[in-house]
């Protein structure tokens, strides 16, 4: 398959006209690297590729036998959506789409936690941006205190809504 | 565990489903920071990464430190509004807040209305927004990272700053384009 | 239908499964449950599964269903808070805000406004990634042929799309 055949089942691809076997085989070029390919469609396939990788740990099958032995009625299942471990990692990712200051996955290996900052900032120093940022956060943190009594019931994964209306302001 | 394929699969979804919602809020931010009459403020993950490192023997900057210490970037923007009244175009980007921002809380006065934003995924926070709008002035801040709202609230009550006076001195000193 | 047999024509499936959960939950743990809890249902209803034509659809089928569930059980958990208050206190306000405060019932009612692409983003999960037939994304899905294609021209468009607007910031 020469390159201005791939190019064409690419845009096949694209318009989801492709049959799994024509699929197949781009993904086959793709990892190749073929220059018949674009850029985009090599870097979805290199991210499926990576996403394939997610596996259950191996122990999985012998924790679902165990259980089931076990008697369902025994082990209430312990009920854990408690600690969301990846959402640092997840955060970290939304976080960078949202500020758009992204460089994906250079070649290999995206570090966790390093998001790579392509905006400027205001400040040249670290000491001048911490006093701003140290401003920025007293104002908001009293803003927020406003809300008085009921910032202590703000857990941290609840979500309250509360409104203050004072001084007579704007009524409806 | 495959930290990195997991990844992999939120980018993939992520682009599937559009990244949209978060993009509003950039592009507002963007498309004002050069405006002259907002005032930009830019406070990037590097800068955070640096104040880690800075040396903190004032108590009170060490508990800002510590306040700050899941933070990625702070943005704020500020304008003093003449008219009494945020331009439409600045109303039709705040309607694209949406979706993924959930109001936490808002404070009526007659001189000015406060808003809170969050931005969860799953148990935590990773963006808080903030919009004061008062007669004469609009003010957006945007805090991203791993977001303490009690360290946040309990960083006022320690200290004695009148951080009140914020906004004014904001927008005088800081113009800077 | 033994052990045996459970872990050779259904275990099988768990990675897939898993794969898939992971994609609706964003998260390992969470998803692992799932899959646990689907596993646990099929070996309980073992003796009907002889019924299902195609087995490995049937699996996909029962871990979206597991992982929309789960979903939504957050999320009634976070609507229940938002609803003592109400919501005529926020309907006020002067001119900047106004905009804003009609937002505030949409805050959480849009909240899984998210999921409404899903079955784009599940599409392409299961055909893009996994490699399944548009028959089969169709059963898993509960959507028709017709329907899967759209699904998945709309999702790799919108893929491309994206790709293109975070490539383009390095340049």
């Amino acid at each position: 398959m020469d390159n201005r055949d791939l190019e064409l089942l690419e845009l096949k691809y694209w318009a989801g006209e492709t049959t799994l076997p024509e699929e197949e085989l781009l993904q086959r070029a793709a990892r190749a690297g073929s220059e018949g390919l674009s850029a985009d469609y090599k870097r979805l396939v290199g991210l499926a590729d990576q996403s394939r990788e997610a596996e259950l740990d191996p122990a999985f099958e012998a924790e679902f036998w165990a259980r089931v032995e076990g008697g369902k009625s025994s082990g209430a299942r312990i009920f854990t959506i408690a600690h969301f471990i990846r959402y640092a990692a997840v955060g970290i990712v939304l976080v960078a789409l949202g500020l758009g200051m992204w460089d994906i996955i250079s070649e290999d290996h995206l570090p966790e936690g390093q998001l790579i900052s392509a905006v400027e900032d205001t400040y040249e120093s670290p000491e001048q941006a911490f006093e701003e940022a140290k401003k920025a956060l007293l104002f908001a943190s009293q803003k927020l205190n406003k809300g008085a009594g009921p910032v202590e019931e703000i857990k941290r994964f609840h979500t309250t809504k509360m409104s203050i209306i004072g001084q007579g302001a704007e009524n409806q | 565990m495959k930290i990195r394929n997991n990844i992999s699969l939120v980018i993939l979804l992520l682009l599937a489903q559009g990244i949209s919602a978060q993009d509003a809020i950039e592009k507002y931010f963007s498309a004002y920071a050069n405006d002259p009459s907002f005032t930009s403020i830019v406070i990037s993950s590097k800068m955070f990464e640096l104040f880690a490192k800075m040396d903190t023997s004032d108590p009170e900057n060490k508990k800002v430190k510590e306040a700050i210490g899941g933070l990625k970037g702070i943005r704020i923007l500020s304008s003093e509004t003449a008219q009494g009244g945020a331009p439409k175009n600045v109303q039709a980007a705040i309607a694209k807040i949406g979706k993924e921002f959930e109001l936490l809380m808002s404070i009526d006065e007659s001189n000015e209305k406060v808003r809170f934003y969050i931005r969860e995924e799953g148990e935590k926070i990773n963006e808080l927004l903030m919009i004061v709008s008062g007669k004469e002035e609009l003010f957006l801040m945007s805090l991203t990272g791993d977001i303490d709202l009690s360290k946040m609230s309990s960083l006022s009550k320690n200290m004695n700053i009148g951080g009140m006076n914020y906004l004014q001195n904001l927008d005088k000193n800081d113009k800077t384009k | 239908m033994q052990q045996q047999e459970f872990s050779e024509t259904i275990m099988v499936f768990r990675h897939k499964m898993y794969r898939f959960a992971l994609g609706y939950l964003k998260d390992e743990e969470d998803a692992k449950d799932v899959v646990q809890d689907v596993m646990i249902k099929l070996w309980e209803t073992r003796s009907e599964l002889k019924e299902k034509l195609n087995l490995e659809a049937w699996c996909m089928s029962l871990t979206r269903n597991k992982a929309l569930d789960r979903i939504k059980q957050v999320g009634r958990k976070r609507k229940s808070d938002l609803d003592e208050v109400s919501p005529e206190v926020f309907s006020h306000s002067f001119s900047p805000l106004r905009v804003v405060s009609d937002l505030e019932s949409h805050a959480h009612i849009t909240r899984f406004a998210a999921a409404l692409p899903e079955k784009q983003q599940a599409t392409f999960q299961l055909r893009d990634m996994e490699g399944y037939s548009y028959l089969e994304i169709g059963e898993m899905l509960n959507i028709d042929i017709n329907q899967v294609k759209v699904n998945i021209f709309r999702a790799r468009k919108a893929i491309r799309e994206n790709l293109e607007k975070l490539y383009s910031y390095g340049q």
